[in-house]
């Protein structure tokens, strides 16, 4: 069966309900995390993916690697809105014997790599573009990484052999909600201006709203039409969706109470 | 011992289009033949272990048969994490190569010394660990790492040492030498030859063992009719042949027999030398080998 982008009739506000449930009834962190990305993984899916809904393993199909393994609550919700994981498993989420990590692991139908050691989808990601592009087919590989994460030295590697070796085909989206697990990236390790880093490395660089569904499918667009390796940085807010957790790096590890979960549902039902 | 390697590679390459091989920026004179046969089927991805391990996972996500190659200093003990969570966690059958591994590389120091990599190995899942001492033992470990379709690590040593002067027939362990002595040494890899050669020296009985993970179910059965074992091994104390064998005897309920062991200490080696003086460092050079077995009998 052919590939092609999937029917995903949900909007940013029902996949961050999902995740407060799962928060919620799993006593899980990474909530903001979650948040920041909802609104990129939601465009791939319901835009760019080209996907097999009856065979995720379609070898036709368009990759996407969740390498900030952290944020994995927006993939487990938009898999369970596609089909992808069965729904029990969303509300199961981290009862003892369940099917879900709070870290992305490979495994899981929709998955195509695990994410929670940080540094390590990114390079899984570059070798699918290489291998696509060898074989010269039009498959894309989207990589969405985390501001903190490429601290790593292992996403630099990937990018100057994905510069070396022109890889067109891999699109990396860069999450920059500007935290990191234990403060603000600029504060830990400032990587100063990125875009100029990026474009030092022979990298076609283009910067949008992250939770702007419009300006990420233009970009998203783009990085797809550039004949070089490209990367979107993202700009987001960390916990994005519910003010008690926007810009507030607490929520990358706190669990909720009840007041806090019912402030945050009745703030996202508005 | 590298020329049966390099064949094997140029084999592969000539009859699986998926075939490929990564080095990271090491090799040199081994991948002459398939750089000049196949160049298609060969990749310099430059010094980057970590990246090259993620993207032979990546590559086998779109239908390739890596290969990644490194010193193991480097390949596997610096990318250790990466093998356990992109190779074994999604079983993945990515061939890893460790060339140099031991002391190979004597005169140049500790960074490129290794021999803790069968230890950290065997407690990962799903991985396979072949450990040939000479050509005709490549020649069968290598049938078996490329036929696997599971994650595999082929240790590659010092390449000329002696050789055991017997054809192995298949990756079981196999004796080089029997006899009626309650005393058997028990070798792998890079002291296979030596091993042989000291057995029969000394009227005992030698066993070559090629695969160390899954080790074979017969080993036990092998090995319990002698009263003592003497493990010889380019490798920690801890981890490597001996732990192995401990382990397999344990599992089956047997009685261990006494146990010699002649292997790396826990410590470094400060001062420089050739590959017997590092070996002799640790009571390991051959003529202390010679001695040191000698009067056990």
């Amino acid at each position: 069966m052919s590939c092609s982008v999937l029917d995903l009739n949900v909007e940013a506000k029902d996949i961050r309900r999902i995740i407060l449930e799962m928060a919620y009834k799993g006593n899980s962190g990474h909530i903001g995390c979650a948040f920041s990305i909802t609104e990129i993984v939601l465009v791939l899916y319901s835009k760019f993916l080209r996907l097999d809904a009856e065979n995720p393993k379609n070898v036709m199909r368009d990759f996407f690697v969740l390498s900030k393994g952290h944020g994995v609550m927006s993939l487990y919700a938009c898999l369970s809105e596609l089909g992808f994981v069965d729904k029990t498993h969303i509300e199961n989420y981290f009862q003892d014997g369940s099917f879900l990590h709070g870290l992305g692991e490979y495994g899981v139908p929709g998955i195509e790599a695990s994410g929670g050691s940080l540094g390590h989808g990114i390079c899984v990601a570059q070798g699918m573009a290489f291998g696509l592009k060898r074989k010269k087919t039009d498959q894309k590989v989207f990589c969405l990484v985390g501001d903190g994460e490429i601290n790593e030295g292992s996403f630099w590697e990937t990018i100057m052999f994905s510069s070396h070796h022109q890889l067109d085909n891999l699109i990396i989206i860069i999450d920059a909600n500007g935290y990191q697990a234990m403060g603000r990236t600029k504060d830990i390790l400032d990587l100063g201006e990125l875009p100029s880093k990026f474009i030092s490395f022979g990298f076609d660089v283009f910067v949008c709203d992250g939770h702007d569904e419009r300006e990420l499918t233009l970009s998203i667009e783009n990085c797809c039409l550039s004949k070089k390796p490209s990367v979107l940085i993202a700009q987001t807010v960390k916990g994005k969706g519910v003010s008690l957790f926007e810009n507030n790096n607490e929520w990358h590890y706190k669990k909720m109470t009840n007041e806090v979960y019912e402030k945050a549902t009745r703030e996202l039902s508005q | 011992m590298r020329g049966v390697l390099s064949e094997a590679l140029v084999e592969q390459a000539s009859k699986d289009k998926n075939f490929i091989v990564l080095s990271g920026d090491h090799g040199y004179a081994l991948f002459d033949e398939l750089r000049n046969t196949s160049p298609n089927h060969f990749v310099n991805v430059g010094i980057m272990e970590q990246s090259m391990v993620g993207m032979a996972v990546g590559l086998v996500s779109v239908g390739y048969k890596p290969v990644i190659y490194g010193l193991a200093s480097f390949v596997p003990m610096r990318v250790l994490e990466q093998i356990k969570l992109d190779v074994c966690f999604s079983k993945s059958p990515v061939k890893i190569i460790g060339d140099g591994a031991g002391v190979v590389y004597s005169q140049l120091g500790n960074s490129h010394f290794c021999v803790e990599d069968i230890g950290c190995l065997m407690t990962l899942p799903e991985i396979e660990i072949y450990t040939p001492g000479d050509a005709n033992e490549m020649r069968v470990c290598l049938i078996d790492f490329f036929n696997s379709n599971r994650p595999g690590y082929l240790r590659v040593g010092k390449a000329d040492n002696p050789s055991t002067g017997v054809v192995p027939k298949g990756i079981e362990p196999y004796f080089t030498n029997q006899t009626n002595n309650s005393s058997c040494i028990v070798s792998m890899g890079s002291m296979n030859g030596i091993s042989a050669k000291i057995a029969k020296q000394n009227n005992l009985s030698h066993l070559a063992v090629l695969k160390l993970k899954p080790i074979s179910h017969n080993v036990v059965d092998l090995l319990k009719q002698f009263k003592r074992l003497i493990i010889v091994e380019e490798h920690q104390k801890i981890g490597g042949l001996k732990s192995i064998l401990l382990n397999e005897f344990s599992d089956k309920n047997t009685n261990i027999p006494e146990c010699e062991h002649f292997c790396f200490q826990n410590k470094f080696v400060h001062k420089c030398g050739t590959y017997q003086y590092v070996l002799s460092e640790h009571n390991l050079s051959f003529i202390q080998l010679e001695q040191r077995i000698k009067k056990l009998c």
